[in-house]
Formats: structure tokens, C-alpha cells, sequence
């Protein structure tokens, strides 16, 4: 579980602002923070940033996982690609770097590496993998429902460390 | 790893942790599965332990990976059809108590369905991303993409899912063909995707030409 603790370390603006432009795209992507779920996936009461032309759109439709067919749904797998996107720009920005055993970066590890390994937002970032990982198709049903509240709480965290960074009178 | 060096290092490394430790304690039952029940561990492999006792708990840490499942649980349907089920009931190791639902698992439809929505859920999200991914993910997804099919393959013809190392390097011991694979994953893609279903086949078949079989314990799994 997720405590209060304070991070042992807080990154300076540049990467901060780094880091919450890429969990804005992500939220405003999933438009979370509205979510609805079900026993196999997450349904989404209101669809953002989606043309409703898009003929494509069934292809998000499940209609046995719900009973309103006017609901759609987004999967962690979307989510997964989404942060491994958000870690490539930050990549490419050069705010982190590849590590040298060749093993790929991860959102807890971005966290852990900036923060320090303690603090709660350290935490919240490596239950949220977590919960988005899933294993071998067995995922709990709660499990998306957790991850959305994790990742606001790390959005909102993120927030206010970079107000908190602002100087007086801005 | 031979079943009693199993149980020391799964004793050894469970008490490190109070909720594993809690499970060793008072666990109905529990079950080593994945590389290191089968004995094809590397030395960074972390442990999966599945405990069946009275809660619902997940523990992940470097070394442990423990799921904690209450015992009626395992009687319902929707444990019994699961790939994960089926997995451990073949390749796993108990280490307490007996199993008392292996012979009731089955792989059920909804298993074969929920590993097709999963491959076409990446196959959707990927192409448009594909360019924005760094190397080092795209890489990742080939694998994962690949590894998923092999895992489909199996599930659809009722075979229980073997430790990742098994689908990695000796794909051969299952008679499935290695163009399968590539079958079913253009058979789930958009015809719109070229540049991005080239760039992965390419990948996944570079992987399968590596592939060496594992010598024994694998013959035994057969």
C-alpha cells in the first residue's frame, strides 16, 4: 500500500514539467478519471478525444462486457504502449538515458530514479505498472479501476511539487 | 532445480517477506510455477508462488512474485478455464499441501478469447506509436507480440502455457510450426499497417531463427 511518505528527492523543474506534459497526454488520452469496470475490461462512460465517425471505433466495442452499447472501452494493453511512448520521449529528450544492461526503462524506475526510491509517489509508480502488467491473462477485476486512482494521484503529486518549485509571486 | 533445493530457496526467499511469510504459515496449499519449477531458471529469475488461503493478495518484488488466492476460488469456472491455471497445473511444484483442483482445469474459450483480444488490443495500439517508440521498446513489443501468439497457438488447441524459456528457445518441442505465428499475427492486423507488420515480422522471425533447443529437464515436459 501507498503511504504519505515524502520523496527522498525532487527533481528540478525541467524534468518535473518533463515528466507532467507526459502524464497529461496520457490522461487526456484515456480521458481518465471517468471510468466504469467491468469483469474483462474498462469502460468509459463519456469517449474523449475520439472522432465518432471513426469507423474503426467498433473495433473498441465488447458488447458482451457490458450492457449499454453506447459504452466503450480502452484496454491496459493501449496503456501500456501509450507509457512505453511517454518513456521513448523522454528517451529522446534526453531527460533519461538507456541503461547499460540493455534493459528497457520502466515508469516505476523513471519515478525511482528521480525521486529516490522511498516516497509515496515512488511507490503509487510501481503499483501502477503493476496493476497495467497483469499476469499471464489473470487480472483482477479491480485492477484498472486501482491503476486509474494511482495515476492520478501521481499526476496530482507531480502537480504540486512543480507549484510548490515556482517561485513566490509567478 | 531439484524439488528439495526448490523448497529451500522457495522457504528461504518467502521468509524475507511478511506477507510470504504469512502464506507459508497458513496456506492451504502452495505451488512454485514458472522457469524455476521446471528447473530452467537463470540466476536473476524471480520466484512465482501461487498460495491458496483464505485471502486475496498480490505481493511483486525483485525475487517473489506471489499471488494469494482464497480456496473457493480455485472451484469456479473462471479459475479453472484460465491460462494461469492451466499453467501451473501442468509445471507446477507443490511445495505444501495437495492440489486439490488441478484435475477440474480446462482451458475454456474465454481463455483463447481474452489472449486474442489481448494480441489485437497491441496490434491496434501499436502502428500509430510505432515510429515514436524508441528501439529499445519496439524490440520489447516483437517479443511480447510474439511470445502472446506462441501462448494463443497453444491455448486454442488446449495445451497448457509453458515458462516463458520454453516458447523462447524451444518452440520446436510442440510440433506448431514457426510460420504460425506469423499467420496468426497478419491474420489480426489491418491491412493498412505495411511499413509497421514488416518491421515486426522481421523482428519475430529473426527471433525464432535463434532459437536453441534446452536440452533436458525440457524432453521430460514433452
Amino acid at each position: 500500500m501507498s503511504t504519505a511518505k515524502k520523496p527522498k528527492r525532487i527533481p528540478g523543474t525541467r524534468i518535473l514539467e518533463a515528466i507532467a506534459e507526459g502524464l497529461d497526454e496520457i490522461r487526456a488520452h484515456f480521458g481518465w478519471g471517468n471510468f466504469v469496470v467491468s469483469n474483462t475490461a474498462v469502460t468509459h462512460a463519456k469517449p474523449e478525444k475520439k472522432d465518432e465517425t471513426d469507423p474503426d471505433e467498433d473495433d473498441f466495442v465488447e458488447e458482451d462486457d457490458y450492457d449499454d452499447g453506447e459504452e466503450e472501452y480502452f484496454e491496459r494493453e493501449e496503456i501500456e504502449v501509450a507509457l512505453d511512448a511517454f518513456l521513448s520521449s523522454l528517451l529522446a529528450s534526453g531527460v533519461i538515458r538507456k541503461a547499460k544492461s540493455g534493459k528497457s526503462p520502466s515508469f516505476g524506475r523513471v519515478f525511482a530514479k528521480f525521486f529516490g526510491d522511498e516516497g509515496e509517489v515512488v511507490d503509487l509508480a510501481w503499483e501502477f505498472e503493476e496493476d497495467i502488467e497483469g499476469y499471464m491473462g489473470w487480472i483482477k477485476p479491480d485492477a484498472m479501476r486501482s491503476a486509474e486512482q494511482r495515476f492520478l494521484k501521481i499526476s496530482d503529486l507531480v502537480s504540486k511539487m512543480i507549484k510548490e518549485k515556482e517561485p513566490h509571486g509567478d | 532445480m531439484e524439488t528439495d533445493r526448490l523448497v529451500r530457496f522457495a522457504i528461504r526467499k518467502m521468509t524475507e517477506h511478511e506477507v510470504a511469510a504469512e502464506c507459508l504459515e497458513e496456506a492451504d496449499e502452495i505451488v512454485i510455477f514458472g522457469s524455476r519449477s521446471v528447473g530452467l531458471e537463470k540466476s536473476n529469475s524471480d520466484l512465482d508462488v501461487l498460495c491458496i488461503g483464505k485471502k486475496s493478495q498480490k505481493l511483486k518484488t525483485r525475487f517473489l512474485d506471489l499471488t494469494v488466492m482464497p480456496l473457493e476460488e480455485t472451484f469456479q469456472a473462471k479459475w479453472l478455464g484460465n491460462e494461469l491455471a492451466s499453467h501451473i497445473a501442468k509445471y507446477g511444484t507443490w511445495i505444501k499441501g495437495d492440489p486439490k483442483w488441478v484435475d477440474s482445469v480446462q482451458i475454456g474459450a474465454e481463455a483463447v478469447d481474452a489472449k486474442r483480444r489481448r494480441i489485437a488490443a497491441f496490434l491496434r495500439a501499436l502502428p500509430s506509436r510505432w515510429d515514436n517508440l524508441d528501439e529499445i521498446f519496439r524490440q520489447k513489443y516483437a517479443t511480447k507480440l510474439r511470445r502472446e501468439t506462441q501462448r494463443l497457438l497453444l491455448l486454442e488447441r488446449g495445451v497448457a502455457v509453458p515458462p516463458t524459456r520454453i516458447l523462447d528457445e524451444s518452440w520446436d518441442v510442440f510440433t506448431i510450426p514457426e510460420q504460425e505465428i506469423e499467420r496468426s499475427l497478419v491474420g489480426t492486423m489491418g491491412s493498412d499497417e505495411i511499413r509497421f507488420r514488416r518491421d515486426l515480422l522481421d523482428r519475430i522471425t529473426a527471433a525464432l531463427a535463434h532459437q536453441t533447443t534446452i536440452p533436458s529437464p525440457l524432453q521430460t515436459l514433452r
